[in-house]
């Protein structure tokens, strides 16, 4: 016999086909993922910087130590892991179909080498015997029947549960879905904010990720959010009121409450946050030289320009600031220049002052209205995710808890009655197959013995 | 509250149950284990009691909710779920013993909820993201998972304690009827880690979903979300070893105390880890 050489195809499938691969990345994904909870993922760089000093922050940040679970080296093991699944799968794949499609032989050589024996002695002779053994069999052990009868002897065959040996590539299978589903929904999914104020309308909301500006090809609208307490103070339900307006038209109302989102399109939003805005807000506006007051309102979302001050825009607004009762904070551009934050108080009028800009300016009046945060997201490899889980739990079902028992029956005539015996095998639980093979064997014997 | 009494009651019986079952194995009687195995029975009944009322309790404040929402309920779940799986294994195998090992971390798990200062037992009403019946499908699934890896670990520690002693049989009298074989124990490790693995897969499922309802992602990688990934990632490791390469009871032994060592980091550690999502279970 002379070795076969493998090729480098063969060796590196060989690689991939190996349980000794599948321990190292399961060990391997479990250590990176420790190293990813002791490591606080996804903070500013400066909070980083503080801690580790330059040169640790430069090497760890080089590493993709502060998003480790979408860097590069952490999904190229996730991919080594899909490959090593499709390998080992692939790699036993026809063994078993080789199990599964066996030839059955029926010679009483099998007897010997099956692990579990019982025997019984009947009186009945093999005719009267043969019925109902046949039946037993093909009541208990339905797949893939086989029967050699003949005037001395009747060997019988039967098996089920041998969809469990296909458990494991069905388990395989779903993690490969999930696999998909994940990588669907990052890739054609989105992940985005919106925040409206009672009453706003809009339909482009902010990526997480790259914080651009996204266009949903329809608009909603916040009739109204509205929050309600227990009695001891905690919260019990935030609610948003939402209008669909596609083409000019009113398409869809809907409630949104946190647990329970609401999809359009494809587009689910989901209640996120909340909190309030100023509205309406009024602002007093005085040459710092000395002279009348003047009153403007102030656009809640647009630019308003100030004569002799320039384009004022509300960058914020603040319910009780410091303690200091209501507060705004501006952006005033002057000109080409940079455009500066002012922050006013509502109870300070003054305050302004120590800017030393041309006018002083102050808040005098607002109304406070709630805005809702909502995440809206698109994700169209969830189905995928979904699927794959219930797959998964039906692999384990079918993998641990059922079992491939296949049995051989051999009835032999003799001068006085019939043997019968009972042989076996199965691929796990043995110890539940012997128990069945026991009770087996008692039902015939009850039976047969009864129709004497 | 009378579900709180109940409870400190239970707290108290698993204590003798506890003790019952080491003096059982002490002064080798078969009756005080007998004993042991009634009153722990007894003992799950007054637990199961004591949540129900629990429950019963919290609609009578107005604010009705299954009792799986803070850390107080959960370890009062988990010491019940563990106490269930134990007594059902027993009820399988006829084997006493292990009782001592696994009831005192039903009783400690009482104590620990009940005495630590952190760990309020109030009955507060939801915060809205606890709103959702996916959280009782998600703690029951988790807490069955957990409690299949805390039996396991427990045989497992008896395996290991017994390793030395392989000869003792059922003939040996005493020590060898109440142990149950190196062999039978192995088998028992295996069968428990598939229902912990079976479980707990299905609950990190049902919080999956959960997540993506309440806010729109499946998976964020918050750190208790990790954790019990790296715990099912451990488990797959031993039943891929066992399955595939045949592993030892004794290496499925010290690896199942790894695994459970990550079940309870999974469970407790978040405390000591960056705040994530499921941070109001601390509270």
């Amino acid at each position: 016999m002379s070795i076969k050489k493998k090729s480098i195809g063969e060796h590196v499938f060989d690689f991939f086909a190996s349980v000794r691969l599948s321990l190292i990345l399961l060990a391997g994904v479990a250590a990176v993922s420790i190293l990813g909870t002791l490591i606080p993922q996804g903070e500013e760089p400066e909070v980083y910087a503080q801690y580790l000093g330059p040169r640790l922050f430069d090497v760890f940040e080089s590493l993709g130590f502060f998003d480790m679970y979408h860097a590069p080296w952490f999904l190229f093991i996730l991919l080594l892991l899909a490959l090593n699944l499709i390998g080992c799968s692939l790699k036993r794949f026809p063994k078993t179909m080789g199990i599964l499609k066996a030839p059955i032989r029926l010679d009483e050589g099998v007897f010997k080498k099956e692990e579990f024996h019982y025997q019984i002695k009947l009186d009945a002779p093999l005719e009267r015997v043969k019925t109902f053994l046949t039946d037993v069999v093909a009541k208990h052990y339905p797949n893939r029947p086989a029967q050699d009868d003949s005037p001395e002897k009747l060997m019988l065959y039967g098996e089920k549960g041998g969809l469990s040996r296909l458990g494991p590539y069905i388990i395989h299978t779903s993690v490969l879905l999930i696999f998909l589903g994940a990588f669907i929904g990052t890739r054609w999914g989105f992940e985005g904010r919106l925040t409206l104020s009672e009453g706003e309308r809009s339909g482009v909301i902010r990526l997480k990720q790259t914080d651009m500006p996204k266009e949903l090809g329809f608009s909603v609208k916040c009739d109204k959010f509205s929050v309600s307490f227990y009695e001891n103070g905690m919260p019990k339900e935030y609610r948003t009121d939402l209008t669909v307006i596609e083409g000019g038209r009113v398409v869809e109302k809907a409630a949104i409450r946190v647990n329970d989102p609401f999809t359009y399109k494809g587009v689910t939003f989901y209640q996120s946050n909340y909190g309030t805005m100023g509205d309406n807000i009024t602002l007093g506006v005085r040459p710092a030289a000395g002279g009348e007051e003047k009153i403007v309102k102030l656009d809640s979302h647009l630019e308003t320009p100030i004569p002799g001050v320039g384009l004022v825009k509300l960058a914020n607004f603040y319910p009780n600031l410091m303690k200091m009762g209501p507060a705004v904070k501006l952006a005033v551009a002057a000109g080409a220049e940079e455009p500066e934050a002012v922050v006013l108080f509502q109870k300070a009028p003054d305050f302004d002052k120590r800017r030393q800009g041309k006018s002083i300016l102050t808040l005098k009046s607002f109304t406070e209205r709630y805005y809702t945060g909502l995440q809206v997201n698109s994700d169209p490899g969830v189905w995928l995710v979904w699927l794959g889980c219930g797959i998964m739990v039906a692999g384990f079902l079918i993998t641990f808890y059922v079992s491939h028992r296949r049995i051989y029956v051999l009835a032999q005539s003799q001068p006085d009655g019939t043997i019968i015996t009972f042989s076996g095998r199965v691929n796990r639980n043995k110890l539940a197959f012997k128990r069945e093979l026991d009770r087996l064997c008692q039902t015939v014997q009850a039976n047969l013995q009864k129709a004497e | 509250m009378a579900s709180s009494y109940i409870l400190s009651a239970v707290t108290f019986a698993y204590l003798i149950c506890a003790t019952l079952y080491l003096f059982s194995l002490v002064f080798k009687k078969s009756f005080l284990a007998l004993l042991a195995t009634v009153i722990t029975w007894i003992t799950l009944g007054g637990h199961t009691l004591g949540i129900i009322l629990r429950w019963v309790e919290s609609y009578q404040l107005g604010f009705g909710h299954a009792p799986f929402s803070n850390l107080y309920e959960s370890l009062v779940f988990f010491a019940w779920t563990i106490t269930l799986v134990y007594l059902l294994v027993e009820r399988k195998t006829g084997h006493r013993a292990m009782g001592v090992f696994v009831i005192p971390i039903s009783f400690l798990t009482l104590a620990y909820a009940s005495f630590s200062p952190d760990i309020s037992s109030k009955i507060v009403p939801l915060i809205p993201a606890l709103k959702s019946n996916w959280l009782i499908a998600h703690v029951i699934t988790c807490f069955l998972g957990y409690a299949g890896f805390a039996t396991s670990c427990g045989l497992s520690l008896m395996f290991l304690l017994r390793m030395n002693h392989a000869e003792i049989g059922p003939q040996d009298g005493f020590w060898g009827r109440l142990i149950p074989l190196s062999q039978t124990l192995e088998e028992l490790i295996y069968q428990t880690i598939l229902i912990g693995f079976l479980f707990l897969t299905i609950g990190i499922g049902t919080g999956a979903i959960w997540a993506h309802t309440a806010w729109g992602t499946y998976w964020s990688w918050d750190p208790k979300e990790t954790w019990s990934l790296i715990t099912w990632l451990i488990y797959a490791f031993i039943l891929h070893g066992r399955m595939a390469r045949g592993w030892s009871g004794k290496t499925m032994a010290i690896l199942s105390l790894v695994g459970f060592m990550a079940v309870l980091f999974t469970y407790l550690g978040d405390k000591y880890l960056a705040p994530g999502l499921h941070s109001y279970g601390a509270k």
